[in-house]
């Protein structure tokens, strides 16, 4: 394994929990109202679809051995990263009560791990464009 | 190279090293920041909920479910209603010792439009409430009129918004503070406007109230007691005169939460020790395996010129460096657990959980920071020394 490809692992793999977890162990209330979505099931949606093309930027990182293109795709993680942070209930409502498990779990797992993201791609990108602009 | 660069470097060379001991501090600081600040939370629920209870009884129908429904309700949110006689809040006013009397009316909605869970409605008589108004005016100054609510913090309507409440459009014009209780589930609104919402879950076919008018009714009575009177006996005197109703006490109510929440912080107390004292013997343990290891290290150190002060100093500042930042990644873990999923917490353990101010949540940060540093610098203290004090020549003639 190279040395290099380290942040890239760590990319995919806090980008394949945000994925599965979303759909899984931190994913919203069940159920519905007279057989329509809550709000958070499309919170929930926009997360996964977030998840799965910062997955696959991820995995590019890793396979790709451009550095230039590595760095790229570091910041293109980093930029949507930092935007998943304001799906729920920013961008896109979650239900009304805060003790409900949209509020209570999926918000602040997803919250949580894709400021983990925002943080390794960052530190990733900067260390790539440092890198860069060295040789 | 200078040599305030050496102890990075020496870390930065044995990464699994440093990591394994990045761990332990980063466990050490979470237990003492996250501990801490869980049993601060759990506090300050508790004390939020006394003070916004602001009444010495509380007078509820005789029902059985009618105490534990009120319970649930200022405990963990979970909607209910009952109902007795209007005519109740005269008797009680007439009991010796009862210096202001509020009647209260509970309801629950139906399935609030946007999701599939029901919304406490609390009803106040705005002209002889003593116990919500205050903590109410914080957010609203004025009077609410018809079909006007003020929500609680935890429901994600905004001011201004309306709510649909049995086809009624009801519109929020103040938010609540979060308390930490059930409270911060439920809406405020006047006596008006619960009985316009009784009459509309009646006409949807959902009547809440099986015989009597929403004008006949009240849920539970506030009471205030006269100086100088004891609470308890008033009490009693309620349960033996006025039949059909149950006067209970709100330091009763929560006593028994006070009582679990002393259980719980009890033993994250005793857990933040033994992680701490557990921390500190394998640092410990670990600096004192690593003196041992890195004598030849420091020996050569020492031949090409190094004081026994600069070499204690090199040990010092490498176990400071492992400290801060195991300390920074410890607390930044803990924060996202006690702070971000403080919802979650509140609402599986039923528990009044209200997360500490900034300030005091910055003092248990330094409080935590200190605890690992003090730890990392003592347990490397021993080894400093060691490390200072190596005979030269004989390890360099040990060979390999």
């Amino acid at each position: 394994m190279k040395k290099g490809n380290l942040a890239g692992i760590a990319e995919a793999a806090v980008s394949i929990f945000l994925t599965v977890g979303a759909l899984t162990i931190f994913k919203v209330c069940e159920g519905g109202v007279n057989g329509k979505y809550m709000t958070c099931h499309w919170a929930q949606n926009a997360v996964v679809l977030a998840g799965i093309v910062l997955s696959v930027q991820s995995l590019l990182r890793i396979l790709i051995p451009n550095k230039g293109v590595k760095t790229g795709l570091s910041l293109s993680i980093f930029l949507l990263a930092a935007a998943v942070i304001f799906i729920p209930n920013t961008a896109i409502n979650l239900c009304m009560m805060e003790t409900m498990r949209c509020h209570t779990v999926f918000k602040p797992a997803v919250i949580v791990t894709s400021s983990v993201l925002t943080v390794i791609s960052g530190l990733d990108a900067v260390i790539g464009l440092i890198r860069t602009g060295k040789e | 190279m200078k040599l305030k660069y050496l102890p990075f470097k020496n870390l930065i060379r044995k990464p699994f090293r440093t990591a394994a001991l990045l761990l332990i501090a980063a466990f050490m600081t979470a237990a003492v920041f996250g501990g801490t600040v869980a049993a601060a939370s759990l506090k300050n629920g508790l004390d939020s909920l006394e003070q916004r209870l602001g009444a010495d009884i509380i007078v509820v129908p005789e029902e059985a479910e009618a105490k534990a429904d009120l319970e649930n309700m200022l405990l963990s949110g979970t909607p209910g209603y009952f109902y007795m006689d209007k005519s109740v809040e005269d008797k009680i006013a007439a009991v010796e010792g009862v210096e202001l009397t509020s009647p209260q009316y509970f309801l629950v909605s139906a399935n609030a439009e946007c999701c599939t869970v029901q919304v406490q409605v609390i009803g106040f008589d705005e002209n002889s409430d003593f116990s919500i108004k205050p903590w109410l005016k914080q957010c609203y100054s004025g009077t609410l009129g018809d079909n006007e609510v003020i929500v609680g913090s935890s429901l994600s309507t905004r001011v201004g918004h309306t709510l649909m409440l049995y086809g009624t459009e009801c519109k929020a014009v103040g938010k609540l503070d979060a308390t930490g209780t059930g409270l911060d589930t439920a809406i405020y609104t006047t006596p008006d406007t619960v009985r316009r919402l009784i009459r509309a879950s009646q006409e949807k076919g959902i009547g809440v109230l099986a015989k009597q008018s929403p004008d006949d009714v009240i849920s539970s009575v506030y009471i205030k007691v006269k100086d100088g009177y004891d609470i308890a006996d008033v009490a009693a005197d309620i349960n033996l005169n006025i039949d059909g109703v149950q006067a209970v006490r709100t330091r009763s109510m929560i006593t028994g939460t006070a009582d679990k929440l002393a259980v719980i912080s009890g033993s994250i107390n005793v857990l933040i020790i033994a992680v701490w004292i557990l921390a500190a013997a394998i640092m410990t343990a670990a600096f004192s395996v690593l003196a041992g290891v890195r004598r030849r290290e420091f020996a050569v150190l020492r031949v090409v010129g190094l004081s026994r002060r600069q070499l204690g100093k090199i040990v010092f500042s490498e176990s400071v460096i492992i400290c801060v930042v195991g300390g920074v990644i410890g607390i930044a873990l803990s924060a996202a657990a006690v702070f971000a999923f403080g919802n979650a917490i509140e609402t599986n353990s039923g528990l009044p959980y209200l997360a500490p101010s900034a300030v005091q949540s910055l003092k248990y940060l330094l409080f935590a920071l200190a605890a690992v540093l003090v730890t990392g610098s003592v347990s490397s203290g021993w080894s400093a020394y060691r490390l200072s004090h190596v005979d030269t020549g004989n390890i360099l003639r040990e060979g390999d």
